[in-house]
């Protein structure tokens, strides 16, 4: 693979941590380096602590590395202001929590078409409700269009998150520990719904998780140790 | 089955909407904590109107219709002068109130008929009306005297009361209707009098009433004596507010004592004939209308600014306009200078024959010197037109010399005349001032021939009752024959007592006789009266006679006899008096109404204001002082302050407490790329209609707030308000005014507490860390902490150093930074509990849970501090009149009692002479000394009076015996003052009060709180008034005395008082010094010898506590609103500790798991929240005794410690029960669900 053909590249990133007692920085992310292909699965596994959801962050432009270069789609994520980061999460990154997030005060439609709301392209929100309901069909929650989040069970809450993840049509899709609060039924079946999801709409999708079972499903695993990326054979 | 159509995009509105629906039942408290501090502002804008309304209330009933007043004391004036003005305004009378005031506006500047008047309200133009004929004005004549009523059995009596004399014209105007029923021995008495006398109608009451004279009794050679009457009257009713009960023409606070009785009666008893001092008119209206033509005038109205041209109404009908005060004023004064006649001014024009002269001169013996400079520097031809330049009037002033004495002879009581030589033939044209011609008779007497020296002594004039004599020496110019020009008995002016007596025994003058009259002195006066044996230059008698009532006798003017012998003196006199009219009059137009033309001349233009003819705009002033005066809005939210903080952070930590339950919310939308400034201002939208919703429902509250605090000021709370009757009024303006100021200030809270939950990155946000670590706070709180507690401690060493242990403000300074060092300090140990190392115990749980919400735990301690401070240290403030009240330097100036007189005393009662008028002895009123005031009456500038003072009483004393005295402590002098006492700036010769300014200056001083609140200045204002003679001056407030007995009034030099107010005779106000011991004594010793007077004696320690019970009342309201601030604060905690065990009620269910009790876990939480309720109450408390030092080393035991003991330990219990009560509630249940996830 040349680096041409990376739709997402990381080199060298590093991130540090201040105390809380002022003592001296913790270091998550040594030297990160990482290169994704456009429409590729890959997971992210390590254990508790080892900067997974640091480097997702990152990824998301949630948060900004201290040192190296994070380049989406040919765009380096560092050259960009608080306001052209956002609108790059909205047009170009899904996301989906360990936790659903899902607003408790609107219907699953209305929290899947948020996203939507802050999005600048009136031709893509003219059509979100429609792309909505089709995918909130497709991941069988169409019943439950008008249902609050307080009314669903852990996995449909968690399927209603990818749908809001993918409104926007994404080019990347972040999942940090998506199954984290599911059930094994529930995380499986969401596990499926991710590949088909990436098969069907062509997103990219980097996956954090725990779960071995889980990863291995997702094509390239790479493991986080002491602040680095190692990719699992 | 056709598709369904999507469902349409959702909104940020809709989001917004579903968001504040579903989480309403948390937004609740928010609401209410609005709705609190919305009810606090409402509230208090809600009493600034009541207070108002009730006062624009009671000066409507005060002065019901009546809006202009002429009211000139004891200068006189016929009372046909209302029937001359109605026929000369062309009114009718008609007192009914115009419908609204409207501009009126010149039609000719637009081209209309000139007799055509616009009335305008605000921009619109209102009506049109043509002619005169619709002008109505209501006038009552009064004459007004000071008395004194009491009952006939002597069981009561009132000193300062006001008796009117009226008459159906005064019922017209609204005035008791019982007027034209009354008999000559009847008297009618307000309400307050009726009720201080306990008199009802029937009974018998004393009146004493002093009569008026044409002669101030200041004036020199004045009678001092016999000048009041008393009658016994029957009360016929008793008056009503309604009824004009309580007319009086000035603001003021307390009772007002009104009685009535038939003018004719009174004029005749006080002997003045039908003369009046007061004219009472209401306002001039119009009733204009519209007229078939108008319409013409319909594109000439156009050309008018703004929207005058614009005619609200089409219809023809009637509208009724008040005329504006200054076309009013201008257009009583012109009708008033042509109604009034010679006798009124009390000139008298007669002819002298034998000199071929007509001569002017006054009952009043001293012509005012205002119209004499007129009359004498007018060019002849503008004053009398066929005069002849050869024959220009001159001015004559003759004395009374005690004593002419040469060497061992001495003649007593000779008139002197001081006059220009060149003027008076036969005596020498270069008359020097040091000069005396003296008569033949004279001569003889002293044996003296020219070039001898004899030597003048007379009465002082300005010494007035005290009688002090002046002597000058003379050299002998030229013996004078006793015939031709210079032996003139028409040279001596009226003396009252002298001028009929047929011989020197039937002399009554207003002075002791005290040089022996010879027989050959009554022979003098038998065959020549008062033919003046001497005579001076006008220049050297004006310099030892001239005073403030006038510097001439007498005005002559000769005339060239016609060649043929006939007598033309009738005609010369005419001349004369029609020139005196002019001069009075101006040569006005005779139809004062016509609109066209001013004043053309300056000798019309001067008079009658000097004299004191001058309507007051009374009733324009009476509500500008209702309205101007303390804003009850302002100061109740002064009071409401902590109230509204409280209810504020409650606001904040409440919408808090929602923002951190919803942090991932945020972070989730940051996420998914919506920007920080769109989602904060859905979240500020969201908190912006929570404090609508809370500031419209604490509308409701405040509305019931404000009539909950006027219940408290009238009846709690009246001393703050001088027992004035208050009432509820709200208008929409204020209610609207409070409310967007309770949004306005909620929202900036709730924006507050947003900003900083919005400067963290998402993922903080979306990991739903309510606080992020920060170590700033901790170094902060240590330095901020020691900069306060540094300051605070020098500005107490240098305060103890100087000595000035009395400076409160310093050392509420001080309090304030210790209580901001103590807040740091807590702020900064906070920060070092929660990375503490080492020591670690079960209390350490409770103690180090405290710095797990450090804002939230320094919030509460903080709310708690203020209010522990505020409420601690205010009540410090309270003052205590009979504290060191005999201390010269206290607010007493040490004086015991003061008098205050209803009729002046002409006599300074600190002199033997002056006690020996009221029948007293040195060994009657032992140990007693009086300090003397003479009081122009004005608008009372007290705190007590809640209409702001727009003329402020005036008093006049000799600084010097203030000096002497060392009496008050001053708070403030004026700076560039190079004085030892603050009563030395009064002097006169000051530079200050001439200095570069063409309007008089003189210096005054008045109590520090008057100047401020009541009068609205500071130390350095200068307060624009106008004198006795219409003249501006200036007073310049140069000194503030501290809470002393002379709030509500301004002090200037005794000479600058009679300068600018010569008919304010005697003296009306009194400072006494009485023995401690003996003070009610002498006090009763003085009722009694004064009470012709009317001596109204008070202890000065009373007075004084009469004032301070206003700011004691205040700092109770403040206290009070406080508390109800603390209360809100305790409730605060109570949530705090809500919201912190729900947060941990997991970490407690797992301690609970691992072995502590329920009971002791509850412990742990209400310890831990003791600890901040001890922390602010503590700090508090220590920062109010750094406060309150000066009171605590000054008279410990004075200090309120039973309240200020009860206040803490309220505060301490209120703390701990809110916040037992929270910990139960929150832990109530099982805790150990919570482990499981329930």
């Amino acid at each position: 693979m040349s680096r041409d053909e990376a739709f997402l590249q990381i080199t060298g990133v590093a991130k540090d941590y201040l105390a809380s007692d002022a003592g001296a920085p913790l270091s998550i992310l040594r030297d990160v380096h990482l290169q994704v292909r456009r429409g590729e699965v890959l997971s992210i596994v390590g254990p508790s602590g080892s900067g997974k959801s640091t480097l997702l962050n990152l990824l998301g432009t949630l948060d900004r590395p201290d040192r190296g270069t994070l380049m989406l789609d040919g765009q380096d994520l560092s050259q960009l202001d608080e306001r052209e980061l956002a609108r790059t999460r909205n047009r170009s990154i899904g996301f989906v929590f360990q936790f659903h997030y899902l607003l408790p005060h609107l219907t699953v439609l209305e929290n899947v078409l948020v996203p939507s709301l802050a999005s600048e392209d009136a031709r893509a929100r003219s059509g979100a409700p429609e792309r909505a309901e089709r995918l909130l069909k497709r991941v069988g929650l169409d019943h439950r269009l008008d249902h609050r989040p307080g009314q669903l069970s852990g996995g449909e809450r968690q399927r209603a998150a990818v749908v809001r993840a993918l409104i926007n049509q994404p080019k990347l899709v972040l999942a940090d520990e998506p199954t984290g609060a599911l059930d094994q039924k529930s995380a499986r079946e969401l596990g499926s719904l991710l590949r088909e999801l990436n098969r069907e709409e062509g997103i990219t999708l980097i996956l954090v998780t725990h779960s071995l079972e889980l990863a291995r499903g997702m094509g390239r695993v790479f493991e986080l140790m002491d602040g680095t990326l190692v990719e699992s054979k | 089955m056709a598709a369904m159509a999507p469902k349409p995009m959702p909104t940020l509105l809709g989001m917004l909407r579903s968001s504040l629906r579903f989480h309403a039942r948390s937004h609740l408290g928010v609401v209410l904590g609005a709705a609190v501090g919305s009810a606090a502002l409402v509230g208090a804008f809600l009493v600034g109107d009541s207070v108002r309304e009730s006062l624009k209330e009671r000066a409507r009933e005060r002065l019901g219709p009546i809006a202009y007043a002429m009211s000139t004391g004891d200068r006189l004036f016929g009372r046909a002068v209302k029937d001359r003005l109605y026929h000369v305004l062309k009114v009718q009378p008609d007192p009914r109130p115009a419908v609204g005031t409207y501009q009126v506006i010149e039609a000719n500047e637009v081209g209309l008929p000139p007799n055509a008047l616009l009335t305008t309200g605000g921009s619109n133009l209102f009506a049109v009306a043509i002619g005169e004929t619709n002008r109505m004005l209501t006038i009552a004549p009064a004459l007004q005297l000071p008395a004194t009523v009491g009952r006939a059995d002597g069981a009561a009596r009132a000193n300062a009361v006001r008796l009117w004399g009226v008459d159906e014209a005064f019922q017209k105007m609204g005035g008791p209707s019982a007027i034209s029923q009354l008999g000559p021995e009847d008297v009618l008495l307000n309400e307050a009098l009726a009720e201080h006398l306990q008199a009802k109608p029937g009974d018998t009451v004393l009146v004493r009433v002093r009569k008026p004279s044409a002669l101030a009794t200041d004036a020199p050679i004045a009678p001092k004596e016999g000048d009041a009457v008393a009658a016994r009257l029957k009360v016929a009713g008793v008056v009503g507010g309604r009824e004009l009960g309580s007319l009086r023409l000035t603001s003021g606070a307390g009772a007002i004592f009104n009685a009535f009785v038939p003018i004719a009666s009174l004029q005749r008893r006080v002997e003045i004939g039908d003369k009046i001092n007061t004219l009472l008119a209401s306002s001039l209206d119009l009733r204009v209308y519209h007229r078939s033509a108008w319409s013409d005038w319909r594109s000439r109205l156009s050309k008018l600014p703004g929207n005058l041209g614009r005619f609200v109404d089409d219809a023809p009908r009637e509208h009724r306009a008040r005329m504006p005060d200054a076309e009013t004023l201008e257009q009583l004064r012109r009708a008033f200078a042509v109604s009034v006649n010679l006798d009124d001014l009390d000139w008298q024009v007669r002819s002298v024959p034998s000199q071929d002269l007509v001569e002017w001169r006054t009952s009043r013996i001293f012509l005012d010197q205002a119209v004499t400079d007129a009359a004498l520097k007018a060019p002849p031809s503008g004053f009398i037109s066929d005069w002849s330049v050869t024959h220009r009037p001159y001015g004559v002033l003759t004395y009374l010399a005690n004593l002419i004495r040469a060497g061992a002879h001495a003649a007593p009581y000779s008139m002197v005349t001081a006059v220009d030589p060149v003027r008076l033939a036969g005596l020498p044209a270069d008359l020097g001032d040091d000069e005396i011609c003296v008569n033949q008779w004279l001569a003889d007497d002293l044996q003296v021939k020219v070039g001898d020296s004899v030597e003048v002594s007379y009465f002082l004039p300005e010494s007035g009752a005290d009688l002090r004599e002046g002597t000058n020496r003379f050299r002998i110019r030229a013996i004078l024959p006793m015939s031709g020009p210079t032996f003139d008995r028409t040279l001596m002016p009226e003396f009252p007592g002298l001028s009929k007596a047929e011989t020197t025994r039937d002399w009554d003058p207003g002075f002791p006789l005290v040089h022996k009259i010879r027989e050959k002195d009554d022979q003098y006066w038998k065959d020549h009266r008062g033919t003046p044996k001497a005579f001076v230059t006008l220049a050297a008698g004006q310099r030892l006679w001239a005073n403030r009532f006038g510097g001439l006798t007498a005005v002559r003017f000769p005339y060239a006899k016609p060649a043929d012998g006939s007598d033309t003196s009738w005609l010369r006199m005419g001349e004369v008096m029609k020139a005196l009219q002019t001069l009075a009059s101006g040569p006005v137009p005779r139809d004062p109404s016509g609109r066209a033309g001013g004043l053309p001349d300056q000798l019309g233009a001067l008079a009658l204001d000097q004299l004191g003819f001058r309507f007051d705009p009374i009733g324009t002033q009476a509500m500008r002082g209702a309205t101007s005066g303390q804003d009850f809005g302002g100061l109740f939210i002064g009071f409401s302050f902590f109230l509204v903080i409280a209810a504020l952070l409650l606001v904040a930590l409440l919408f808090q407490f929602g923002l951190e339950q919803r942090l991932t919310e945020i972070g989730t939308l940051l996420a998914m790329g919506f920007r920080p400034s769109t989602v904060r201002r859905l979240w500020f939208g969201e908190g912006v209609v929570l404090a609508v919703i809370g500031s419209t429902v604490g509308i409701v509250g405040g509305w019931y707030y404000a009539k909950a605090l006027i219940w408290a000021l009238t009846n709690l709370w009246s001393d703050a308000i001088a027992k004035t009757s208050l009432g509820f009024h709200a208008t929409p303006v204020s209610v609207l005014i409070g409310w967007f100021s309770a949004i306005a200030i909620a929202s900036a809270t709730i924006w507050l507490a947003l900003r900083r939950q919005f400067r963290r990155p998402a993922r903080d946000l979306l990991a739903g860390e309510i606080e992020g670590p920060r170590n700033s706070g901790r170094s902060r709180g240590w330095w901020v902490g020691t900069v306060a507690g540094l300051l605070a401690l020098a500005l107490v060493v240098f305060a103890l150093r100087k000595q000035d242990q009395a400076n409160a403000p310093v050392f509420f300074g001080a309090g304030s930074l210790f209580l901001i060092a103590g807040l740091a300090f807590t702020a900064g140990w906070l920060g070092q509990l929660r990375t503490r190392r080492g020591r670690f115990e079960t209390w350490d749980l409770a103690v180090r849970g405290t710095a797990r919400r450090r804002s939230r735990s320094l919030s509460t301690a903080a709310l708690l501090a203020c209010g522990t401070f505020l409420v601690a240290s205010i009540g410090a403030f309270r003052m205590d009149a009979e504290r060191d009240a005999w201390l010269r330097s206290s607010g007493t100036g040490g004086f015991a009692l003061i008098g205050e007189t209803a009729l002046p005393v002409s006599r300074d009662p600190d002199t033997d002479a002056g006690l020996e008028a009221f029948g007293l002895g040195r060994g009657d009123v032992e140990g007693v000394a009086f300090l003397p005031f003479r009081v122009r009456p004005g608008d009372d500038a007290s705190c007590l009076n809640l209409n702001r003072a727009q003329r402020p009483e005036i008093l006049g004393v000799d600084p010097e015996r203030l000096v002497s005295r060392g009496a008050f402590t001053f708070a403030q002098l004026a700076k560039g003052l190079s004085v030892t006492n603050g009563w030395q700036a009064l002097s006169p010769d000051d530079p200050r009060s001439t200095e570069g300014s063409a309007v008089r200056e003189f210096p005054a001083i008045g109590d520090a709180a008057s100047i401020q609140w009541a009068l609205g200045k500071k130390i350095g204002d200068a307060l624009e008034l106008t004198d006795e003679r219409g003249r501006p001056f200036r007073l310049r407030l140069v000194g503030g005395t501290a809470n002393s007995i002379l709030q509500g009034k301004l002090v200037i030099a005794e000479e600058v008082f009679k300068e600018l107010f010569p008919g304010e005779s005697g003296y009306r106000f009194f400072l006494i010094d009485a023995p401690k011991a003996r003070s009610t004594e002498v006090s009763a010793t003085l009722g009694r010898a004064f009470q012709d007077v009317g001596m109204e004696l008070t202890p000065a320690a009373r007075r004084l506590a009469q004032f301070q019970a206003v700011q004691n009342t205040y700092l109770s309201t403040f206290q009070v609103l406080g508390g109800l601030g603390l209360l809100i604060g305790s409730a605060g905690l109570g949530v705090v500790v809500l919201r912190n065990v729900l947060e941990r009620r997991g970490e407690l269910a797992l301690l609970n798991a691992v072995g502590f009790r329920q009971r002791n876990l509850a412990r742990l939480v209400l310890a831990e929240h003791a600890a901040l309720l001890g922390a602010g109450l503590g700090i508090g408390l220590a920062s109010a005794a750094l406060a309150i030092l000066p009171s605590i080393l000054s008279a410990p035991g004075d200090l309120p410690w039973r309240s200020l003991g009860l206040t803490v330990i309220g505060m301490l219990v209120l703390g701990l029960a809110t916040t037992w009560w929270a910990t139960r509630a929150s832990m109530r249940g099982s805790l150990l669900s919570a482990l499981r996830g329930e």
